[in-house]
């Protein structure tokens, strides 16, 4: 269970997030949305550890999380990708899958369809490519918690799809998905609930099915006026 | 072989040490103006070691590059978080402070009829181990030589293995590193300990060859000339600052033409390679390249 309890977050007297909770048990798929500025990568990078909240907690199956580097949170089981990916550009595919860390990378690039290019430089993949890399370095090291953020941003109505079928091809039932897109398909397709932010408040929390007719969600994308 | 080409290529060897520990920096994306301190503390302790306490050239080489390796573990406490231009500038004011430093040390013991040890600005003279050893100039030469290919084989297979992914890692983004659990700053320390001690090394080398060494040799052109070397040779392997180094001792400074012009063609050369091959001649681009051409020429 990844618990997100009471977090804020401010940035220069500004509030990224204002105390912000969830939960999110073993298996379960998280989608995050709202509009731009709404606190959907800070509240990723707060899991991660690369920011630190200036209160509530995050625990992970009850150890906590909070306060740790990106590097221990990584090691306690959580992966992520980044909204536009963060690859090393100058070693190999194959070494950005292995990233370091003892393991075969030769499934995982199987997995995403990379196993041709295994040998080529990073720096020369496309955009596509390049977001399948990412997932499958994420997705190596066979983590607990993994954190999308907008896994198909800027990519084709034909790479989103691809994407989209590899997610349900390689998330294994028991890992924790959170997921941050605009994508509404994308998280209506392998999300069983999605949580919507806005001005770094939690607006809605429950089933996508539900997320078009609530009053606050509308008032938020679409505006007080024209939502009514 | 004449005099002149040993001592050329001594200095190259020497030179090769200080540049191999500024491109070690760079990997994990380092930039540091201040190698030439841990040349001059190799230089000083493996100097102390063979000169005052006797110990064999060998051992005092060795200790020379373990002070320079602790003296980088050390500065690593604080400097090991920072990147950017602030662990330049640091490693800049770090390098002046050695220099600054060695001009107050005096540490003088009776050795035979004389005194012998650092003396502040006079330096330290009369390290005469490798020539009371009945060691060539030719010989010394050669195991210098042998030592740069082994450094060069060592670095090259670190870079191959996990750790040196790592490292490459952190020189490309310390964030994307550390979320994939990389301790960016234990790589960050080791990589600085190491780097260190292959100055010193280096230092330890020299000295010896010219049987003195005073603060004057941390000037800081040595450690913007490591850079440089790396620079110019190329950042994709650890050949490059050897090249780097060759290219400007071996082919400028022998060329007497070029006497007195020589900074200058060896500016131009850094300016004119940062503007067209930013990573050097021999980048991770061209590295590349060249090992497939290699592995599909063995097919």
């Amino acid at each position: 269970m990844l618990s997100v309890e009471g977090v804020s977050v401010r940035f220069a007297g500004i509030s990224a997030l204002s105390s912000v909770s969830l939960a999110v048990a073993a298996g379960e798929r998280l989608g995050v949305v709202g509009p731009n500025g709404a606190g959907k990568t800070t509240l990723l990078n707060v899991v991660a550890g690369l920011v630190r909240p200036a209160a509530g907690a995050i625990r992970l199956d009850g150890r906590p999380l909070t306060g740790l580097a990106p590097d221990a949170v990584a090691r306690a089981g959580v992966a992520r990708t980044f909204q536009s990916p963060r690859l090393f550009s100058r070693m190999t595919v194959e070494e950005n899958v292995r990233a370091g860390r003892s393991l075969d990378a030769e499934p995982w690039l199987r997995l995403v369809g990379l196993l041709p290019r295994r040998g080529d430089l990073a720096a020369a993949l496309p955009p596509g490519e390049a977001r399948r890399l990412e997932l499958a370095r994420a997705l190596a090291g066979a983590p607990h918690v993994l954190l999308l953020d907008e896994p198909c941003g800027g990519l084709s109505a034909a790479e989103t799809e691809d994407i989209a079928a590899l997610l349900e091809r390689a998330v294994t039932p028991a890992t924790i998905l959170v997921v941050v897109e605009h994508k509404l398909r994308v998280i209506s397709r392998f999300c069983q609930r999605v949580a919507v932010l806005h001005l770094g408040e939690k607006i809605f929390d429950g089933p996508p099915t539900a997320l078009r007719a609530d009053r606050r969600v509308l008032d938020a994308y679409l505006g007080k006026a024209r939502a009514s | 072989m004449s005099d002149y080409a040993v001592s050329l290529l001594v200095r190259i060897g020497v030179e090769a040490f200080v540049a191999l520990s500024a491109y070690l920096l760079l990997v994990i994306g380092r930039v540091s103006f201040g190698q030439q301190a841990f040349f001059v503390i190799g230089g000083y302790a493996a100097g102390i070691a063979t000169a005052l306490y006797g110990a064999p050239l060998a051992v005092g080489i060795m200790v020379g590059a373990v002070a320079a390796g602790v003296a980088g573990a050390l500065l690593s406490a604080v400097m090991a978080p920072v990147g950017g231009i602030y662990f330049a500038a640091g490693s800049l004011a770090f390098g002046e402070l050695v220099r600054v430093a060695l001009l107050s040390f005096h540490y003088q013991v009776p050795v035979g009829a004389d005194l012998t040890g650092p003396a502040g600005a006079d330096g330290f003279r009369g390290v005469r181990a490798l020539f009371t050893g009945g060691v060539s100039a030719t010989a010394f030469m050669l195991a210098v030589a042998g030592l740069v290919a082994l450094t060069f084989l060592a670095i090259a297979l670190l870079l191959r293995s996990r750790w040196g992914e790592a490292m490459r890692m952190v020189g490309e983004d310390e964030t994307a590193s550390a979320s994939l659990g990389v301790r960016v700053r234990r790589v960050a320390a080791l990589t600085m300990a190491g780097a260190g001690a292959l100055a010193g090394l280096g230092g330890g080398l020299f000295v010896h060859y010219v049987t003195y060494i005073e603060p004057g040799h941390s000037d800081v052109m040595l450690g913007v000339h490591s850079l440089a070397y790396a620079f110019i040779g190329g950042l994709g392997t650890p050949l490059g600052p050897i090249i780097g180094v060759a290219l400007d001792i071996g082919l400028l400074e022998s060329f007497r033409f070029l006497a007195g012009y020589r900074m200058i063609v060896f500016g131009g050369l850094v300016m004119g390679l940062l503007v067209v091959r930013p990573r050097g001649l021999l980048d991770e681009v061209a590295v590349h390249r060249l090992s497939r051409l290699v592995a599909w020429g063995r097919r």
